[in-house]
């Protein structure tokens, strides 16, 4: 486990020093780019990408990242931005996921294990249609849903869009960010177990005469847990990538929203640092997942040999 | 048919039993007829996502392919209608976004433009940039997943995996969107196609390396392995067949996922070409700076509906619509055929086949044939080919009726007024400072009171032969040239030394009462002064055929240097040369051998010698004063809507004025040159007026006075940059600078192939070289000169001038009657094809 662990947070570790350089110097050429007549130089670029990351590695190392000037939040130290917008996304993410995995994962066990052809037909056309949702259009329905509530009642169902902890402003992004890992949730959920329970060993424990509950439970929802880890961390990627659209469609000041004005303005710094914060946050969660399987699924710890 | 489909998804019957327990299988096993010896027509209509994405993707292609034949306005010329405008009904002003209307079905966007057009011809272009992403990407997944799963837990697959966790680590609309930017969003297609395929081949790598792992380990791949086949041999020849069922699923899906990933992109303001900036300048407001789409395309949609999000979504609905039906319709499709390929119902194997390689490349090769006629191009073809050679024709009419148009005998003041008319009428600015569209130009003009005459007479003042001027001969003003009534016999002198005599060697040459007959190109140019010199009373040069070569010289040089102390009174005529031969006929020689010598030598010198000939000739010309006469030019702008492009000036020049009418009152119409030319560019600004094709660049129609004098001045007024200061642009910072100019002429009669100066910008004539080549028009770069001797020269701009072989004729028979309508149209519509090309295209 050791040996595993210390092999992964190297990788982490060299992963975030080549997404930082590569940020940079991404940024530098599309700064570049801007010109009438730019110029692809590379080496100049790389060797200019690669002072700009020793800086940042220095710079983060005594934590002070610099401020810059944002157009509404005026002057800001970066590393306050960060941990401002950091917090408002995952608030949103978390919520999103936890509602996800829980409403989908229920949904795909009880489509399982009832075996009704015509829910399990409905269901998965279903799905696909929820993992087709691009999320400005979900946002669009929401939005249209909301006017026409007004219309109706005169009053505001929530807020159409900007900032709060509150129900109001959380529910449409939250209602938008659901929709994909849900339907992928139900889905991943309903064709494992659906697998599983046409296994032999499912079989012989039906017919040693356990109780379906006890089947259900000890022997096949164990057997499911893995997949399901694996599919709410493709959620997890589904999530962070059409997380910038929900910011940006709801005025979220997340990070999401942030880095799209950053990489619009092209501040490199504010760009590596929320891009970086995304990228270990999933790195991480990662790690999480890999460790879990690792305690949940002995066979999985043979790999470390 | 159904025979077809069996064909098609026949069990696949060479497939290793292994695979089975690694595919999953999704349905819940209830069909009984589905068994896995056949597939039957109700697998097919149960599979419900199939067949929705069936129906779907099928539409989708439909709208690829013949969406733009459908669409009710072309979005591709249609220019900026954002005036807003009174609707009686509502009793309201309306500006665009227009909401959804019977004449827009959709609603427009902020420029106008029909919506449903937009989407339509829109469809295109997205579809086929996810087409070409998807088909890289999955190429990448393929070659990088495969290699890594082949060299399992060596450096190459461990290298690979890493690349795959670091792309995958940062979210996918960021790293494009970073990358994009770098790579220069305004290179189009190309940077997506490239980006989105960089950052999208990792989860194909994934599956695909998984899939190599498993089969890799295969009895029959080993046993391939054993029998000698080398890695890359069982590769491709054993895995890949094995894996194609997958990779088709795969690349519906990913299809699903491009476009999702375009969408969004395209909601967030990242678009294909990034579009380019326009300014809006209003009455009492600053100009405001816009991004429009250089290209229909959804995403591009989507980010011009962000702005109008809350107030009106309906302009972002369309193409949000758009794109979930087509996500929804690649991905069930996707999942349909996995099903099927789960069942191991679908056999693949017929997509190796030859025969079915080659229907797929046909049908790549008919809808990329569909595609490259109907893009930006054909659209410019069809502006083209509306142009009506019955207007310019009618055009032509008019001029040639105006008394041959000649601006020192007041038809060019009737023309100009006809010109600014139709300026006016086709929606063009007025280009002299912006404030008229009249360009007042004077020059110094001397004209024929009396009809000119050249006459052979006999030896008692009988006449025997008279000549046409304008069509014989015409009179010189330079070198003391002016009115006489004189009637001398004629002598010849001829030049034999190489070298122009000195002055001092025409010592003993005596011309006195003598008319001189002198052959171009052999005297020297300014002899005409030594003859006056020598007692000479009258002169006529012998010159070519050209249309130019006899033009009566009506300009005075208002240089100072020019002016005369004594108003001169020599005569100089220059004559055809069927005027030379008549006369030396008459005298019993030939002009070669009084060129050659050869003819009795009455008096010779150092290099020169002189011929008595036996004819006496009579020459008269009545001029009057010098005056000062107007010559104005007639400007129409057209200003162009792009912020990058609209400072350069695309200048179509012509000239209007004609020879006129000589005191006898013969007239000269003067169709083809140049009646011709400002009809072919009257008709041109309607055919764009009527079209609302957009330009791009700004464009200023000239029609200048003047083309029949020997200086009219417009090259100096072209290469003068601040003649054009005063163009406004929407960009108060743009200085309007003249890019290139097309000068017309010779345009309605003449032979059969169109001839381009030699001494044209390179690049023009490429352009008009294969713009013609479209048409079928036989088309050459002249590489003898003298038919275009009196054109617009500059040397700082570049410029083409173009015309009919052989439309230099004498001026009698520039008539009207003369004119062919097809010249005109088949002209026509090359050069508004070209210009089109050239007010549109960034590079044209």
């Amino acid at each position: 486990m050791l040996s595993f662990l210390s092999r992964r947070i190297t990788f982490i570790f060299f992963v975030s020093i080549l997404i930082i350089f590569s940020i940079n110097l991404g940024m530098d050429m599309a700064r570049n780019s801007d010109v009438e007549e730019p110029s692809y130089d590379l080496v100049e670029y790389s060797q200019s990408a690669w002072t700009n990351t020793r800086a940042y590695l220095e710079n983060s190392l005594d934590g002070d990242l610099g401020t810059i000037t944002h157009e509404t939040l005026g002057t800001i130290k970066i590393w306050d931005l960060l941990k401002d917008s950091y917090g408002k996304s995952m608030g949103l993410l978390l919520i999103s996921l936890l509602i996800a995995s829980v409403i989908g994962l229920s949904l795909g066990a009880f489509a399982a294990l009832i075996k009704n052809d015509f829910i399990v037909h409905a269901l998965l056309l279903l799905t696909i249609l929820g993992v087709s949702v691009p999320s400005f259009f979900g946002g669009l329905l929401l939005q249209q849903a909301e006017l026409e509530y007004f219309k109706e009642t005169g009053e505001q169902f929530v807020k159409m869009a900007g900032f709060g902890w509150d129900y109001e402003h959380m529910l449409m992004p939250i209602l938008v960010l659901i929709a994909r890992p849900l339907a992928y949730l139900t889905r991943a959920s309903f064709l494992s177990l659906n697998r599983i329970l046409d296994e032999n060993y499912i079989r012989t424990a039906h017919s040693k005469g356990l109780r379906e509950r006890s089947v259900i439970f000890v022997h096949a929802l164990r057997n499911i847990a893995v997949p399901t880890l694996t599919a709410i961390g493709v959620s997890l990627r589904f999530s962070l990538s059409s997380l910038p659209v929900v910011e940006f469609f709801f005025a979220w000041p997340g990070i999401g929203l942030r880095l799209l004005e950053a990489i619009n303005a092209r501040q490199s710094t504010v760009v590596v640092t929320l891009a970086l914060s995304l990228g270990l946050t999933f790195l991480l969660i990662n790690l999480l997942l890999d460790i879990s399987f690792r305690i949940i699924d002995p066979r999985l710890r043979e790999d470390e040999a | 048919m159904k025979k077809i489909f069996k064909w098609i998804l026949n069990p696949r019957t060479n497939l290793d039993e292994g695979l089975a327990s690694h595919l999953s299988s999704d349905s819940s096993g209830e069909e009984p007829g589905a068994s896995r010896g056949g597939l039957t027509w109700r697998d097919f209509l149960l599979n419900l996502p199939l067949m929705l994405g069936l129906v779907i993707v099928l539409a989708l292609f439909l709208i690829v392919l013949f969406g733009p034949i459908f669409a009710p306005q072309n979005p591709y010329i249609a220019g900026q209608h954002i005036v807003p405008h009174y609707d009686a009904e509502k009793e309201e002003f309306l500006r665009p976004p227009l909401e959804p209307s019977e004449e827009y079905p959709l609603g427009t966007d902020r420029w106008g433009t029909d919506l449903l057009s937009l989407l339509l011809h829109g469809a295109r272009n997205t579809l086929i940039a996810s087409t070409f992403i998807t088909m890289v990407r999955l190429f990448l997944g393929l070659m990088l997943g495969g290699y890594a799963g082949w060299n399992e837990g060596k450096t190459s697959d461990k290298l690979i995996m890493s690349l795959v966790g670091v792309i995958n680590s940062i979210p996918m609309l960021i790293s494009s969107m970073i990358l994009i930017f770098a790579l220069d969003i305004r290179k189009g297609l190309p940077v997506f196609i490239i980006s989105l395929s960089i950052i999208g081949w990792t989860e194909i790598a994934q599956y695909i390396r998984s899939e190599f792992l498993v089969l890799r380990k295969m009895p029959f791949i080993e046993g391939a392995r054993s029998l000698g086949a080398r890695g890359l041999h069982t590769a491709v020849r054993h895995i890949i067949p094995n894996i194609l069922p997958q990779l088709l699923v795969i690349a519906f899906l990913e299809m699903g996922a491009v476009l999702m990933l375009l969408g969004e992109l395209g909601f967030v303001g990242v678009y294909i070409g990034g579009g380019h900036q326009i300014g809006i300048t209003e009455i009492m407001a600053p100009t405001e700076i816009f991004t429009l789409a250089e290209v229909p395309e959804w995403g591009a949609m989507l980010a011009e509906g962000y702005i109008w999000l809350r107030s009106k979504p309906f302009v972002i609905a369309p193409p949000a619509l758009a794109f979930f039906i087509s996500i929804i319709g690649f991905t069930s499709l996707g999942e349909g055929l996995r099903r099927l390929v789960e069942k191991r119902a679908l056999n693949t194997a017929f997509l190796l086949k030859k025969r079915m390689l080659a229907f797929i490349a046909a049908v790549t090769f008919a809808t990329v044939f569909i595609m490259n006629n109907t893009g930006a191009a054909p659209w410019f073809s069809k502006v083209a080919q509306a142009f009506d050679a019955d207007i310019a024709l009618k055009h032509i009419e008019n001029l040639s009726e105006m008394e041959g148009r000649s601006v020192a005998q007041g038809g060019g003041e009737e023309v100009v007024a006809y010109i600014q008319q139709e300026f006016e009428d086709y929606g063009l600015n007025p280009g002299w400072k912006s404030l008229s569209y009249i360009y007042p130009l004077e020059t110094k003009l001397i004209q024929p009171i009396e009809q000119p005459l050249l006459a052979l007479v006999g030896e008692n003042s009988e006449i025997i032969e008279t000549y046409q001027h304008q069509l014989d001969f015409g009179y010189l003003i330079e070198e003391h040239g002016g009115s006489g009534d004189v009637e001398f016999p004629l002598i010849f002198v001829g030049f034999d030394g190489s070298e122009t005599p000195a002055w001092d060697a025409y010592e003993g040459l005596d011309l006195r009462d003598h008319i001189v007959l002198l052959e171009k190109g052999n005297a020297p140019e300014n002899f005409a002064t030594e003859a006056l010199l020598h007692g000479a009373r009258g002169i006529l040069w012998i010159v070519g055929d050209g249309r130019d070569d006899i033009r009566s010289q009506i300009q005075w040089a208002d240089v100072e240097e020019r002016q005369y102390q004594q108003t001169p009174t020599l005569p100089i005529f220059r004559v055809r040369p069927r005027v030379a031969v008549s006369i030396l006929e008459q005298a019993g020689v030939t002009r070669a051998s009084l060129l050659g010598g050869k003819a009795e030598i009455s008096q010779r010198g150092e290099g020169w010698f002189t011929s008595e000939l036996n004819v006496s000739i009579r020459q008269s010309l009545d001029l009057t004063e010098a005056e000062e006469v107007e010559i104005p030019a007639v400007f129409g702008y057209r200003i162009g809507s792009d912020l990058d492009l609209a400072d350069e000036l695309v200048v179509v020049f012509t000239t209007y004025d004609g020879l006129g009418t000589d005191p006898n009152g013969i007239i000269f119409p003067a169709a083809n040159h140049n009646a011709s030319g400002v009809g072919m560019m009257l008709e041109i600004a309607r055919l764009w007026d009527e079209q609302g094709l957009d330009t791009r660049r700004s464009v200023l129609f000239v029609a200048w006075g003047g083309g029949e004098l020997d200086e009219n001045g417009a090259r100096e007024f072209l290469e003068d940059h601040f003649n054009f200061r005063h163009l406004i642009t929407s960009n108060p910072n743009d200085r309007v600078e003249p890019a290139l100019i097309i000068q017309l002429d010779y345009m309605g009669a003449g032979g059969d192939a169109l001839l381009i100066h030699p001494d044209s910008a390179p690049d023009l004539i490429i352009l008009f070289k294969e713009t013609a080549n479209e048409f079928e028009l036989n088309i050459r770069v002249e590489t003898d000169t003298p038919e275009f001797s009196k054109d617009v020269i500059t040397r700082s701009i570049p410029w083409i001038s173009l015309r009919w072989s052989d439309a230099s004729v004498v001026p009698d028979e520039d008539i009207f009657a003369n004119i062919e309508k097809e010249k005109l149209q088949s002209f026509g519509e090359v050069l508004s094809l070209a210009l089109t090309k050239i007010v549109r295209e960034t590079d044209y």
